[in-house]
């Protein structure tokens, strides 16, 4: 239909983009010169343990207090305890034990 | 030298380069006011929504991976904040609609025409947010179906029919 055909013209012609002003451009373009911080990607987290760049890093203490904090429950608590007489690491002390040796003899460990 | 890609300055922006990342903004930022102006019908606002758009581009950029052009990717960012901005505030001011140039004399026939370009402009403007979008994707920013979909995330039929819809009204403007 040429009422058709029209409307595709005049819309196109109507339509035509014209980029925004300059001055508009300019002035979006100077409130980016400051920018804010990134948000990193979840799986980076790891990398930065990784990292022996020895500057100061937030991320990278935060990630060792954690793992220090995780390692001292885990060592004060029954589990690890549990773990360590699994190992055969602990001998546990009594009133006879007259043992001065940490290790077990038979499990091949030097004292 | 060759300009470097849209893909290279956005892996160099995930990197935290600010300098890669004005690089973008200086490409698509005029464009991206056109859209935004285009959608809002407000000088202002526009500017707002697409510095908004472009510092989510900036914060988001290290999770940003390239399954779409970035330009699909910016523009769908722009449309979905000129869409929450018409929700939030359906009366909003429009500014005076351009005139469009006219550098033949005037005759009868021109001034019509002219007259009828400007109530399609109008009934554009009074469109339905999404079919508005649609309108100024396809026809303003010469965007493919395919990618108008990309850029409204719905599909390329749902693309069709609201062209359909925006143009069965903006025909009863233009005849008039």
């Amino acid at each position: 239909m040429k009422t058709d055909h029209e409307l595709e013209a005049a819309l196109r012609r109507v339509m035509t983009s014209t980029d925004a002003n300059d001055a508009a451009t300019q002035r979006l373009l100077a409130r980016l010169e400051t920018l804010p911080p990134q948000k990193r990607a979840f799986a980076r987290w790891p990398a930065a343990l990784l990292d022996w760049n020895f500057a100061p890093a937030w991320p990278r203490l935060a990630a060792l207090a954690g793992a220090a904090v995780l390692g001292i429950s885990v060592g004060l608590s029954n589990v690890g305890t549990r773990i360590a007489a699994d190992l055969n690491l602990v001998r546990i002390a009594s009133a006879d034990d007259t043992s001065t040796n940490a290790f077990e003899t038979d499990a091949g460990l030097r004292p | 030298m060759d300009e470097p890609s849209d893909h290279d300055l956005m892996a160099r922006t995930a990197q935290g380069d600010g300098r890669a990342f004005r690089m973008l903004a200086q490409r698509h930022a005029g464009r991206a006011l056109s859209l935004a102006r285009r959608m809002l019908g407000n000088e202002a606002l526009a500017e707002e929504i697409v510095q908004d758009a472009l510092l989510r581009v900036w914060t988001n950029a290290p999770r940003w991976r390239p399954q779409a052009a970035f330009r699909t990717w910016l523009y769908r960012v722009v449309v979905n904040l000129c869409l929450n901005a018409r929700r939030r505030a359906p009366d909003l001011p429009l500014d005076a609609a351009a005139d469009v140039a006219d550098v033949a004399p005037r005759a009868d026939a021109q001034l019509e025409a002219r007259e009828r370009d400007q109530r399609l402009a109008a009934a554009i403007d009074a469109l339905p947010a999404r079919q508005r979008a649609a309108i100024v994707l396809t026809y303003q920013e010469g965007l493919g179906n395919a990618e108008v979909a990309a850029v409204l995330d719905t599909s390329i039929s749902s693309v069709e029919t609201l062209l359909v819809r925006a143009k069965r009204t903006l025909r009863i403007a233009f005849v008039d």
